[in-house]
């Protein structure tokens, strides 16, 4: 509970924060500046878009479905919020301990489809309706590889609590941990990036990237930001809401990059571990070890993440359906089984 | 406490199925019908049956919902006519559930099953992982095989060509 209540405010000051990012990310690609207006370089530019966005009326079209427009906000952020219930922080404050963590992770954060169609649906609008049945087709095939990749991951840990999944990466582990998976390079006592799920299991790189492509087709973010692409459907699922309710969507949107970006440091990039190894008399891990360099590592490595994903919003141009579709059935999921195959026999006889 | 919270999610079940009963919005009765699964899954989650819970979610709530509001938006204006729910045989359907309602509660009745007290701790993933791979790996793989069938003739039937 401690730890849910840690990433409320977190996630609101990480997206003022994150849309600032964004457009210094993508005005430093394209070579210009971005907002430099508002405080020094442009630093308070979000505080100004976020008290006009408050300002703004609370427009409702005639022809809307009321309710099923106004609780499709509620849900999706609701939906997305609750997947951060089962993220643990550091070492003492795990989240909620259910025994079925990932599982109840995805499951809860798949429900945010209901709420995208729901606003599609209820804007009584086509480009909004068109916009909800792309996210719809796009986030339920994509779950697919992202679930299988997860499942690997899985796999090789043995669990499927986030925090066992932790443990099991760092020093503190109850298996000792083997560099590439090979027996006579024990890492247990060395820690740090060593004893990180990618290293101990190489393999999982691949997976990696299977995951870190699936995510990014969750968060409908660039490459795959067919449902709101602006310049065929407007603004797609969320064309008809403004003010506080579009900027709900705007926070549900940041949240989901979070939260796949934390789940992937969780389950490849050693969690909230240390990234430094003891050398000798350097005790370099257990110096950067602790419930306050926890927190500090895990947000950190997320923040990579997550500035990678914008890197990638600004570098790379808009798929077509039919590609979006080819690259999740015919590539990701076959390679994700696949690698699932490669995992489980690695395991079975390599250690 | 424990008892609120069963009489608050029970509510939670009961009341958007019967607002889908009687609606005749069907995209709304489609949504009512996800709240009440989610009750449902609240329910197991009190009876700490979490693994339960979460395949509720997942199967249910995620899967069967996104696929039923997906098939009333697609067939939504086909030949210019708009979608509506109509009570037909109301009478008729009325008696055959109340059959079916008093059937289900004498056959609970007679299995012998109740509440427990005291609930049981275990590692479910755990436990119910072993036992699908030991005592009931026959059905187990029955179901897998079947749904590979289901899978194989979903693609078969979402192929274009006119060649069989």
């Amino acid at each position: 509970m401690v730890t849910f209540l840690f990433f409320l405010p977190f996630l609101l000051g990480f997206v003022v924060i994150g849309v600032y990012a964004e457009r210094k990310v993508a005005g430093f690609i394209q070579n210009r500046l971005g907002p430099m207006e508002v405080g020094p370089v442009g630093l308070l530019q979000t505080i100004a878009d976020l008290l006009k966005m408050l300002q703004k009326e609370d427009l409702r079209p005639r022809a809307i479905d009321q309710v099923l427009f106004l609780v499709a906000p509620i849900l999706i952020f609701g939906s997305i919020f609750t997947g951060f219930a089962v993220i643990p922080a550091n070492q003492e404050f795990s989240g909620s301990e259910i025994s079925a963590g990932v599982f109840f992770l995805l499951a809860i954060v798949s429900l945010d489809v209901l709420g995208i169609l729901m606003a599609g649906w209820g804007s009584n609008n086509k480009y909004a309706l068109y916009g909800a049945m792309r996210s719809a087709a796009q986030i339920v095939s994509y779950e697919i590889p992202l679930g299988l990749s997860v499942l690997a991951v899985v796999m090789v840990n043995q669990s499927l609590d986030l925090q066992e999944i932790s443990f099991l990466q760092g020093m503190s582990g109850k298996y000792s941990s083997y560099f590439l998976g090979i027996p006579a390079l024990e890492v247990s006592e060395l820690g740090g990036f060593l004893t990180w799920n990618v290293f101990t299991m190489p393999v999982l790189w691949i997976v990696f990237i299977v995951y870190f492509v699936a995510s990014l087709a969750e968060s409908n973010r660039t490459p795959f930001d067919l449902p709101e692409s602006e310049s065929e459907l407007i603004g797609g699922y969320h064309t008809e809401y403004s003010g506080f309710r579009w900027g709900v969507f705007m926070l549900s949107e940041y949240a989901m990059m979070l939260l796949t970006a934390i789940l992937a440091v969780i389950l490849f990039f050693g969690s909230w571990n240390t990234p430094f190894p003891n050398m000798g008399g350097f005790l370099l891990a257990e110096w950067t070890s602790g419930p306050v360099w926890g927190v500090f590592w895990l947000i950190s490595k997320s923040i990579v993440l997550v500035f990678i994903q914008m890197v990638i919003r600004w570098t790379y141009p808009r798929l077509r359906v039919d590609q979006l579709m080819s690259l999740s059935w015919k590539y990701l999921t076959p390679l994700a089984i696949l690698m699932l195959f490669v995992v489980g026999i690695w395991k079975l006889w390599l250690l | 406490m424990s008892s609120w919270l069963i009489i608050g999610f029970t509510l939670v079940i009961v009341v958007p199925i019967l607002y889908m009963i009687f609606t005749s919005n069907i995209i709304r009765a489609a949504y009512a019908f996800t709240l009440s699964l989610l009750g449902l899954a609240a329910i197991y989650v009190l009876l700490k049956a979490e693994l339960m819970a979460v395949v509720q979610i997942m199967i249910y709530a995620g899967g069967v919902v996104v696929l039923l509001i997906f098939g009333i938006m697609l067939t939504r204006r086909q030949k210019g006519m708009e979608l509506v729910t109509l009570h037909r045989d109301v009478a008729l359907g009325a008696g055959f559930c109340m059959i079916l309602y008093a059937l289900f509660v004498s056959w609970i009745g007679e299995s012998g099953l109740a509440f427990t007290e005291e609930l049981v701790e275990l590692n479910q993933v755990k436990t119910i992982g072993i036992s699908f791979l030991t005592n009931h790996i026959l059905s187990f793989e029955i179901i897998a095989f079947l749904l590979l069938v289901a899978l194989v003739g979903a693609a078969f039937l979402a192929k274009k060509t006119d060649s069989i």
